[in-house]
């Protein structure tokens, strides 16, 4: 291809009318190139427009995305139920065991405080509560929710060394729980500066660890179900007597049988029939 | 059947944790478990075939003794003090603690360890050794199980004998 003169000269002709004429929007164009591929020259002129919309976007969320997050959640509610039903269902069972067993302890203090006698079984039994506006219902509740003995051990003072036990239940190593009780015993006795005072209650869920401490050991009492405060003194003068009478001989001998002694002690005094492993506790005269 | 409380005390970090487990479970935690209160364990050795159980209780680390609650001490049988070979804070106030752990539980068999013989040389084993306030019962390694179980065998057949020195 060749160009002749005459169109060359009008070529440069044309393009420096071209720059005549566009200079101005060239320029411009130029100026706005820079800007668009500037980052930081770019950043001056969005981000105020970015953060307003951004602004914006929260204060008008709630009113502008409610209906469709609450769809997007009730969808996923309705689509989830089967998983929300197994994270959920063993909180609300334990809750729910925990506020039926404070009823029932409840119910029984109720009751307790109304008829402060033993002999509330049989028929005279019977005619005393009804005299006393109990309900049949009320009473059957109460006695359903005692606490069970599940087992009985005796601790050396200090070093948390297992004297004896007896228990209707697998539980862990029992020289370890006597340990590790006794630790509790000891961090609370340091934690508060109490001094000689101990912890009489542990409580964790249904279940209950009653402990009584005397000279030279500590009975620690583990129960299924929770003592109202009768039932505490009730217990406490059981194992105050069970020490006068059986426990404090045995302990003061320490002869090298000692644990089965202790065993056999808290078996014959505690448990109506130790070997079905009958886990009725024998405190009432009933 | 003889029975003991066994007390493992110490700085933190010494390796306390890491023998009761060696000695309990036979293993070795590789990761550093800073102890939270008190844990307890139990062993059951036999010496000259007689049955003795060891209650030990491992007890949270400590700057110094006189910070361990009182209480953790009772009518403990043993107490076995560690401290960790490649860190001098922590037998450096061995005079002290030593002290004070006898005027607590006086009569108690009280033992000197010195724990991590893994990380050191035996020249530099040699040097600490010559430096220390006393001379340690037992040189340890929780990691390699070095010693641990003459330990607490060594306690067992002090408890079973009634011997307390």
């Amino acid at each position: 291809m060749s160009f002749s003169k005459d169109s060359i000269g009008n070529s440069e002709q044309l393009e420096q009318l071209r720059k005549i004429l566009l200079k101005e929007d060239r320029a411009e164009l130029l100026r706005i190139k820079k800007v668009l591929e500037e980052k930081e020259e770019l950043g001056k002129h969005v981000s105020p427009i970015i953060e307003d919309h951004i602004l914006s976007l929260k204060k008008n969320f709630p009113k502008e995305f409610e209906a469709v997050v609450d769809k997007q959640i009730e969808n996923k509610l309705k689509a989830s139920q089967d998983e929300l039903v197994a994270i959920l269902f063993p909180a609300l069972g334990t809750m729910i065991n925990k506020y039926v067993a404070y009823q029932m302890s409840e119910l029984r203090e109720s009751i307790d405080a109304r008829i402060n006698v033993t002999k509330n079984t049989g028929p005279i039994g019977w005619f005393r509560r009804n005299l006393l506006g109990i309900k049949d219902s009320e009473w059957i509740l109460a006695k359903s929710g005692e606490a069970n003995i599940e087992g009985m051990y005796v601790i050396e003072m200090g070093s948390g060394l297992l004297l004896g036990s007896a228990s209707n239940v697998d539980t862990m190593d029992k020289d370890l729980l006597a340990g590790m009780l006794t630790a509790i015993q000891s961090f609370a006795e340091d934690a508060f500066m109490k001094g000689q005072q101990k912890v009489d209650i542990i409580e964790y869920d249904k279940l209950s660890i009653f402990t009584q401490s005397y000279p030279k050991f500590y009975i620690a009492v583990a129960l299924n179900g929770r003592l109202t405060n009768s039932d505490k003194e009730k217990l406490s003068d059981a194992l105050l007597s069970f020490v006068n009478e059986n426990l404090n001989s045995i302990v003061i001998e320490k002869s090298n049988t000692i644990e089965a002694e202790i065993h056999d002690a808290i078996n014959k005094r505690f448990f109506k029939n130790s070997e079905t492993k009958d886990t009725q506790l024998i405190l009432d005269n009933d | 059947m003889t029975k003991g409380k066994v007390i493992l005390t110490g700085n933190f970090g010494v390796g306390k944790t890491s023998l009761f487990n060696r000695f309990l479970y036979n293993e070795f935690g590789e990761k550093y478990l800073t102890t939270i209160g008190v844990k307890v364990g139990k062993k059951a050795v036999k010496v000259e075939e007689v049955e003795v159980t060891l209650l030990i209780w491992d007890l949270a680390g400590e700057i110094s003794q006189d910070k361990v609650p009182n209480s953790y001490f009772l009518e403990s049988s043993a107490v076995i003090y560690v401290f960790d070979l490649t860190r001098a804070s922590t037998y450096s106030n061995l005079e002290f603690d030593l002290k004070y752990l006898r005027e607590k539980v006086p009569g108690v068999i009280l033992k000197l360890v010195g724990n991590k013989k893994d990380l050191i040389s035996e020249s530099e084993l040699q040097t600490i050794s010559e430096n220390l306030y006393q001379k340690a019962d037992l040189i340890t390694s929780a990691k390699t199980g070095e010693n641990v179980e003459d330990l607490f065998m060594d306690i067992a057949r002090h408890l079973l004998e009634g011997k307390h020195s």
